[in-house]
């Protein structure tokens, strides 16, 4: 517990406890009586987050009481949160950085002079450990007989000010409802409901004020005709108890827009638990993903954008350079489809995963640590064979224009599926979401631009290449380029760097190093089999250490995840 | 020699496909059957659930390097109440995993216990099994069982998260529910949101 000297100022001096440090702001030069409009900023260390009212599984909300000559209250305002996914399938509700919590009081004293604040605060910041602190605050806030407001003070808490969730009531044209319905299983949902709106596409979320009548578990959103809608699982906390007749739930929703992106909405709503309607009689889906179809187009840029990624660029560039993968148009088709069967299957897993599918962050789009693994074997097999280790080689002889050859196509589409895999590395968060919508359709729309995307340069490599020999009057032998393919491979490593990232924020210590491990395992086995002259047995064992290696990697991080 | 690496593939996709598949969701609902465990204590002894059957039991889960349960050891929070109900079974349950940094071995468990004056049996849970069975979310997070076996209380120790309080000021929902256990009645609060550090699985 610290404290801190006033200041003649409309921002307080820091008070800093371990990872955050939290001070009073002002947004007024000179305040007046009336409401007054203060804030309580808080700033975090990296990996560190603090908690909205409802925290979640853990931690608690922030608590202020304030104090000082003629002052009364001190109301808590809470700016629309984030989501934070925690290890063992519990969740967090708060912000990370910084954040400026709007505080509401009144004043009674009016005219020149001044008001001393001062403000007790009892908050906990969590990242792998929580800590509770208690701060005392303090300003010295002028008054005047007109508000004046602070230049550098009135923007920070106007824009803070902003994020707190307006009344849906606020917003013309907009609803919301909400009703239990029944899944097929016959478990009770809490289907809650927007019309008049679309998601933005950096994605949604839905959030509820404590209660204590059920748990709620994780929200899943759908496009409708009208809107959007949330099915929300629900378990009773009481076992062999009816749920009461009608409850009053208050949620916050987030990421909307409507004629542009509005504000966080929030609304109040006497809910009818008792009984519970059919699940078909819950909002009608619009069968798009989720992302709405001026999202399609976006998914479908992001397949395109993510032949940059490091490892899938490095395949890319290794086709090109070689002369080409060979094929023609119909090996282009080939790959496509590849492409197109490895990311429907993803699409179509994703929401088999047991834990939420996303963790709102950057890579494969189900969030599990045996699937990243998995990636970073498959984006370590792409450095080998560049390098020239296992094979067959990505830019071999190809066939000419117009032969059918099944190995070659067979060859391209396994390339697709390959490449497919290497993107899901570096999947944004928005994408993985459009990936998981809950309804198949949306899903699978998403999947099949998003594989458009992806395999678009090889359609138009097939095309110039089609050019290109029409000009030449003749078939382009290959032109294979050891020392760029060698040094693409680099570049390919770099995609297993980033899984090793992410996984080390999903499994222990020595998960992590065991999985290293058999990467480093797999890689040698493959240097040895390219050294090796003779077969026989010695290839055997090789290639029965290089299956266990990359069998050891995910098994490994499911042995190990949080 | 150059080796095929195409041909894992499909294998490999399989894997992720079996992998992908998560435990179920958490339970511990007031009122359900008490999930049955058998967690090792701290010298080593499994305990049963089913052997304390006919017994009120409480479930305490905890966690040293937690502040929360740090917190409560300090001020014998736990402590004293078990002795004040004497006649109830208190086991704490560890469900941190072992590759978390909070871990600690059964050795450093049991020096923190003497030096807390913590004498009830802390049982290990590193996989988490028991943890996920009871839907537990923090640490410390409170269940009661009752005489019959079933789930009477389940949530926070008190009303004050942050500790301002002082002791006596605190609504101590564990105290109360006990001692409606005692008199025949059933817990009220039977359920409250518990507060703590997230359970370290």
């Amino acid at each position: 517990m610290t404290g801190a000297v006033p200041a003649l100022a409309v921002e307080g001096a820091w008070v800093v406890n371990g990872p955050s440090r939290v001070r009073l702001v002002s947004p007024y030069a000179a305040a007046v009586a009336g409401e007054l409009r203060l804030g309580l900023h808080v700033r975090l260390e990296r990996g560190w987050h603090i908690y909205w009212k409802n925290s979640g599984d853990a931690g608690y909300p922030p608590a202020v009481t304030l104090a000082g000559a003629g002052v009364s209250g001190g109301r808590l305002l809470w700016p629309a949160p984030r989501r934070f996914d925690l290890p063992g399938g519990l969740v967090a509700f708060g912000y990370e950085d910084e954040v400026v919590y709007p505080l509401r009081a009144r004043l009674a004293a009016a005219g020149a002079g001044m008001v001393e604040l001062e403000a007790d605060v009892d908050y906990v910041v969590c990242e792998v450990d929580c800590i509770p602190y208690r701060a005392q605050l303090a300003l010295v806030q002028p008054l005047a007989e007109e508000a004046a407001a602070d230049a550098r003070t009135a923007p920070l808490l106007a824009r803070w000010e902003a994020r707190v969730p307006r009344a849906v009531e606020a917003v013309a044209g907009v609803e919301t409802g909400g009703a239990i319905v029944r899944e097929d299983d016959g478990a009770a949902a809490l289907e809650v409901w927007f019309d008049g709106v679309e998601p933005a596409p950096a994605g949604t979320g839905l959030f509820f004020a404590p209660q204590d009548d059920f748990g709620l578990g994780r929200p899943r959103a759908r496009a409708t005709e009208d809107g959007i809608a949330w099915r929300v699982p629900l378990a009773p906390l009481l076992a062999g108890r009816p749920l009461p007749e009608r409850a009053e739930l208050a949620w916050t929703a987030t990421g909307l827009r409507r004629d542009g992106r509005l504000p966080a909405l929030e609304a109040r709503r006497q809910v009818g638990l008792g009984g519970g309607a059919d699940a078909r009689s819950g909002r009608r889906s619009s069968g798009v993903p989720l992302a709405g179809r001026r999202g399609l187009w976006l998914v479908l840029v992001a397949g395109l954008l993510l032949n940059l990624a490091p490892s899938v660029l490095a395949l890319r560039v290794a086709q090109w350079s070689g002369g080409g993968p060979g094929g023609g148009r119909r090996g282009a088709t080939a790959e496509a489809a590849g492409t197109l069967v490895a990311i429907a299957g993803a699409a179509a897993l994703a929401p088999l995963a047991g834990h939420p599918p996303l963790d709102g962050s950057w890579g494969p789009p189900i969030a599990n640590a045996a699937v990243s693994a998995l990636l970073a074997v498959l984006t370590l097999a792409l450095a080998l064979d560049l390098w020239g280790m296992v094979g067959p080689p990505l830019a071999g002889p190809h066939a000419a224009p117009g032969r059918k050859d099944l190995t070659l196509l067979r060859r391209r589409a396994v390339t697709g599926a390959w490449a497919a895999l290497l993107a899901f590395a570096w999947t944004p968060p928005w994408l993985g979401l459009a990936l998981a919508a809950s309804e198949l359709p949306a899903r699978l729309a998403a999947a099949a631009l998003l594989a458009l995307g992806v395999a678009l340069p090889g359609f138009a490599l097939a095309w110039w290449r089609r050019r290109r020999e029409l000009r030449a009057g003749a078939a382009a032998e290959p032109a294979p380029r050891p020392a760029l393919q060698q040094a693409l491979g680099f570049l390919a490593a770099a995609g297993v760097v980033w899984l090793l990232h992410l996984l080390a924020r999903r499994v222990g210590r020595e998960a992590l190093a065991g999985i290293e491990l058999a990467l480093l395992g797999l890689a040698l086995c493959a240097w040895l089999g390219h050294r090796a002259r003779r077969g026989g047995m010695l290839r055997v064992a090789l290639r029965l250490g290089l299956l266990a290696c990359a069998l050891a990697a995910p098994w490994l991080a499911y042995r190990g995840q949080f | 020699m150059r080796i095929r690496t195409f041909r894992l593939l499909p294998l490999a996709a399989a894997l992720a496909a079996l992998l992908a598949a998560a435990p179920a969701c958490a339970k511990g609902a007031v009122g359900e059957a008490a999930p049955a465990f058998a967690l090792p204590d701290l010298p080593g002894k499994t305990h049963n659930l089913s052997d304390y059957a006919g017994k009120v039991v409480v479930l305490e889960w905890i966690n040293p390097n937690c502040p929360f349960s740090a917190r409560h050891a300090r001020e014998k929070t736990m402590s004293e109440l078990a002795q004040r109900h004497g006649r109830v079974v208190w086991l704490a349950i560890n469900s941190t995993s072992a590759s978390h940094s909070n871990y600690l071995e059964p050795a450093e468990h049991l020096a923190w216990n003497r030096d807390n004056g913590i004498d009830y049996a802390v049982l290990y849970d590193p996989k988490g099994t028991v943890g996920h069975a009871y839907g537990a979310k923090t640490t410390p997070h409170m269940y009661i069982v009752d005489e019959q076996g079933k789930i009477a209380y389940n949530g926070a120790i008190d009303d004050d998260p942050s500790g301002r309080k002082a002791k006596e000021q605190r609504m101590n929902y564990v105290d109360l529910g006990l001692t409606a256990e005692e008199a025949g009645r059933q817990p009220d609060p039977a359920a409250t949101k518990p507060y703590g550090c997230s359970v370290k699985y």
